[in-house]
């Protein structure tokens, strides 16, 4: 049972990861916590949903396009609306909560209340030291890690990277460094909002897609981002593996209902010993 | 800003006694829908309000409505299974969140700002997990029926006219707060927290106290609402509602007073303005509030800081514009 | 007995020594004054005093109670007080409110008596904002005294710091650079404030790089260099000082012993 438990904590991890780190990016650079972003999941679900259902074009595409269409939006939506609440917490908040709203109803009418599915990508099951698991998860925790693997590599040797960095650090000083401020955090929004759309697409296969699927992603996310210490993106990665490796056990061993409220617990109690985080900032 | 020198009592004026009077007076003409409307502002107003209190010191609590549903199950449990009269129920309802808030205050008071907020959250997720999954004691996702009604009335009217007293009650003792050195303090903390120290200002048992006591007037309002409603289920006291209290207070203004009441009353009419606009209206909501939070980021109350910092010049106070040795008097 | 006494304060970071093995004394009633060349240690000293920072090793003595290592608003409540180089103000608070708040009665706040109108309460309070007047009106900013302190002019500002720290009834002022970036009139403002808290009897410990207001005002003069105490004494004992100068000036052929 116990690689079972392993390998399923691994993938959750992975999905959650891609929220968590996504979520803890924005609030590192802009101080902003985005509440809409489990929207973001959500939106580039329901795009993959009409792309692949109604014009019948494969998933790589579809996601894709997706993908494109979700990193467009977050760089939109931080020039329109998040940019003037840099650095006002509450603000930004109610900011997020709204567009969250919004989003929701606006899936609600153009997609409908009824769950539906997309088909897999790939079939078949794979085992791995006794445990088992279907080749789609696997390959969606793999896309995932690779995505996650290059982020970490973008932000620590590209030049842009290193800004959003500089940025995340002192924006005040990364300003009088010659950084575009704006420019770093519209690209930051982008990323982040991308990666929450990766998780969208590769989990609709394996969920389902309906309007609110977004709340259970941003939940965990929040969790983790708790717990990492938000601005961490390494924290958040390892937390991600925490509370993924925690839901799994918990769900295995008790239900899985109670795992989410045992996550919350666990994060709080960490809080209440390192206040902020394992790895935060501010 | 606040005039904290003024130590009136509560400053009415004539707006307040023809509103006031306007409240008393409703029950004689408005039917049923329309008192239910207003119960439900009232009991908002007195959440705003006691969110607000620690609101000021930038530790936003996510877990206001927890100490309203503790209130709520708290009150119709002790009444349904020990048969306590509503009195004791009432103030049971408010103690056990405030003692509840002052211990998971001092776990958690060190905490600032984006952690404090997303641990309350956290606590809120703990406790909203409770609520629906102890069946035994809450009922879980159905929750508690055929909650007893206060003094044995049926009709809504009674049910308004102890809201609103406790209400007025609620509002009164918020401003004889935010009038006093507490208060004044409470705004200090949330200005520059260490200077607020070294000032001597003790920021841990402001925050405890803060926290407390916006917990008691939630634990007491969610045990009018059990009572009035006659059931209560874990649906009631979600995520959402928290959120919509949080709104409530940044959208009224949290800087003045009368914000959060503003907040609440002008949210939850509009709210159930929406409601007859059928589908639309989480659209409508969302639009109206995103509009609302960029152009008044202070909040209703703080328009008109809001305006004159985007369309007028600051004025000095006239003749305070150079430091010299003339104005040594002493 | 002094007011204050540093005894063989050591403060390492790491490995870079702040501070090493500093003492001084200071007598109550006295305006002394800590200068000193960049990076010399002074404002370490500071936090050191105010319990801000831990020293590695040595002393602080404050009326004779040794007061190392406590926490900062412990510190102040027993009459050491400090200001910071980057004033911190109650910003969005008027003038006055700034000050109200640090004028407090050693006594625990009754909320309670304070909701309820008590009249011993309210007695208190009104005490509280008389003095908190009389303080604003010590520090010229009468005035202004209900303006936003966000709006005042630099000058106002670090003036209204000095006021809020004089508020809390402090035996011992700790001033960390009071005039910096002040022009002249403000400069002259200052030196009559400080006058004035003399007057009352405070005594005032002032780190500043502005030679001419601490040669100018102080009744001693501690130098530090290196996080080394290197010469105390009056002022003008200080300005013929060799070490003194050659610390401000710097001999580049001299090597570290």
């Amino acid at each position: 049972m116990a690689p079972q438990i392993v390998l399923n904590g691994l993938v959750m991890g992975m999905m959650i990861a891609l929220m968590a780190i996504g979520l803890s990016l924005i609030y590192g650079i802009m101080r902003v916590v985005n509440f809409a972003h489990g929207e973001f999941y959500m939106f580039a679900a329901v795009i993959a949903f009409f792309i692949i259902v109604q014009a019948g074009v494969s998933f790589i595409w579809a996601s894709l396009v997706a993908l494109a269409a979700i990193g467009l939006l977050g760089w939109l939506l931080d020039k329109l609306v998040f940019h003037r609440f840099r650095g006002a917490i509450v603000e930004g908040s109610i900011a997020a909560i709204a567009l969250s709203m919004g989003f929701q109803s606006i899936a609600w009418m153009i997609f409908g209340p009824i769950p539906k599915g997309i088909p897999s990508i790939i079939t078949g099951r794979v085992e791995i030291f006794g445990a088992v698991m279907t080749a789609e998860r696997l390959l969606l925790a793999g896309v995932a890690l690779a995505v996650i693997a290059a982020l970490g590599w973008f932000i620590g040797y590209t030049k842009l990277g290193k800004s959003m960095r500089a940025v995340q650090q002192d924006a005040e000083a990364a300003l009088t460094q010659g950084i575009s401020v704006t420019r770093v955090c519209a690209i930051a929004f982008g990323i982040a909002t991308a990666l929450a759309a990766l998780a969208g697409v590769l989990m609709a296969p394996v969920y389902s897609v309906h309007p609110v699927m977004g709340f259970v992603p941003l939940t965990f996310a929040l969790i983790v981002v708790i717990l990492g210490g938000m601005g961490s993106i390494l924290g958040a990665f390892i937390a991600s593996l925490i509370i993924g490796f925690q839901q799994s056990l918990t769900g295995t061993l008790l239900s899985t209902e109670l795992a989410m409220g045992i996550g919350f617990g666990l994060a709080i109690l960490i809080l209440i010993f390192r206040p902020k985080g394992l790895m935060g900032h501010d | 800003m606040t005039k904290i020198m003024s130590r009136k009592w509560l400053n009415l004026g004539i707006p307040g006694v023809i509103g006031g009077a306007f409240l008393v007076i409703l029950p004689l003409y408005g039917g049923d829908y329309y008192l239910h409307i207003f119960i439900l502002t009232f009991l908002h107003i007195t959440l705003a309000l006691g969110m607000r209190l620690l609101f000021v010191t930038w530790q936003v609590s996510f877990c206001h409505i927890t100490w309203y549903a503790l209130g709520g199950y708290t009150s119709s449990l002790l009444a349904m299974r020990l048969g306590l009269p509503f009195g004791i129920s009432f103030l049971a309802a408010g103690i056990l969140p405030a003692v509840t808030a002052a211990l998971l205050m001092l776990a958690i008071a060190r905490v600032k700002g984006v952690y404090f907020f997303l641990i309350s959250f956290g606590f809120l997720a703990v406790m909203d997990s409770m609520f629906r999954y102890w069946r035994p004691l809450t009922g879980g996702i159905a929750g508690i029926k055929d909650i007893p009604p206060i003094m044995g009335w049926v009709t809504v009217t009674p049910y308004y006219y102890i809201i609103l007293a406790f209400t007025a009650l609620t509002v009164f003792v918020m401003y004889r707060l935010w009038r006093s050195r507490f208060g004044a303090e409470l705004l200090a903390i949330g200005e520059a927290e260490d200077l607020a120290e070294t000032s001597g200002v003790n920021v841990f048992q402001h925050r405890v106290l803060a926290f407390a006591i916006g917990a008691l007037f939630a634990g007491f309002a969610g045990s009018l609402y059990a009572h009035y409603a006659t059931a209560i289920t874990s649906r009631i006291y979600d995520m959402w509602f928290t959120i919509y209290i949080l709104i409530w207070v940044v959208i009224g203004g949290p800087r003045k007073f009368w914000g959060p009441i503003a907040g609440a009353v002008v949210m939850t009419f509009f709210a159930e303005f929406l409601r007859m606009s059928g589908a639309m209206q989480s659209l409508l909501y969302a639009g109206v509030l995103l509009a609302a939070i960029m152009a008044m980021p202070r909040g209703i109350a703080g328009l008109t800081d809001t305006l004159r910092e985007r369309f007028g010049r600051h004025q000095y106070t006239s003749g305070a514009t150079k430091l010299g040795a003339e104005s040594l008097q002493e | 007995m002094a007011i204050l006494e540093v005894a063989g304060v050591t403060k390492r970071f790491g490995g870079l020594e702040a501070l090493r093995d500093v003492g001084l004394k200071v007598e109550a009633g006295e305006l002394a004054g800590l200068i000193g060349p960049n990076g010399a240690g002074k404002s370490t000293l500071f936090d050191v005093l105010s319990g801000v920072t831990r020293p590695t090793s040595g002393k602080v003595f404050f009326q004779g109670e040794d007061i190392t290592g406590m926490k900062p608003h412990r510190i102040a409540e027993k009459g050491l007080v400090r200001t910071f180089q980057a004033t911190r103000l109650f910003s969005n608070l008027s003038v006055l409110a700034n000050v109200y708040i640090a004028c407090h009665i050693p006594a625990r706040t009754n909320i309670a008596g304070d909701v309820m109108g008590l009249p011993s309460v309210r007695q208190r309070e009104n005490e509280a904002q008389e003095r908190a007047m009389d303080i604003v009106r010590l520090a010229g900013l009468e005035l202004v005294k209900d303006e936003l302190a966000k709006n005042l002019p630099h000058g106002y500002q670090r003036t209204l710091g000095v006021a809020i720290a004089l508020a809390t009834g402090p035996k011992l002022l700790c001033l960390d650079e009071p005039v910096t970036g002040m022009n002249i009139e403000e400069i002259q403002f200052m030196i009559g404030l400080i006058e004035k808290i003399r007057q009352r009897g405070i005594t005032i410990l002032l780190v500043e790089h502005h030679m001419r207001v601490v040669m100018g005002i102080c009744d001693k003069i501690v130098v530090l260099n290196f996080g080394m105490k290197i010469a105390e004494g009056k002022p003008d004992e200080i300005q013929g000082n060799k070490d003194v100068i050659e610390s401000y000036l710097g001999r580049p052929e001299e090597d570290a012993a």
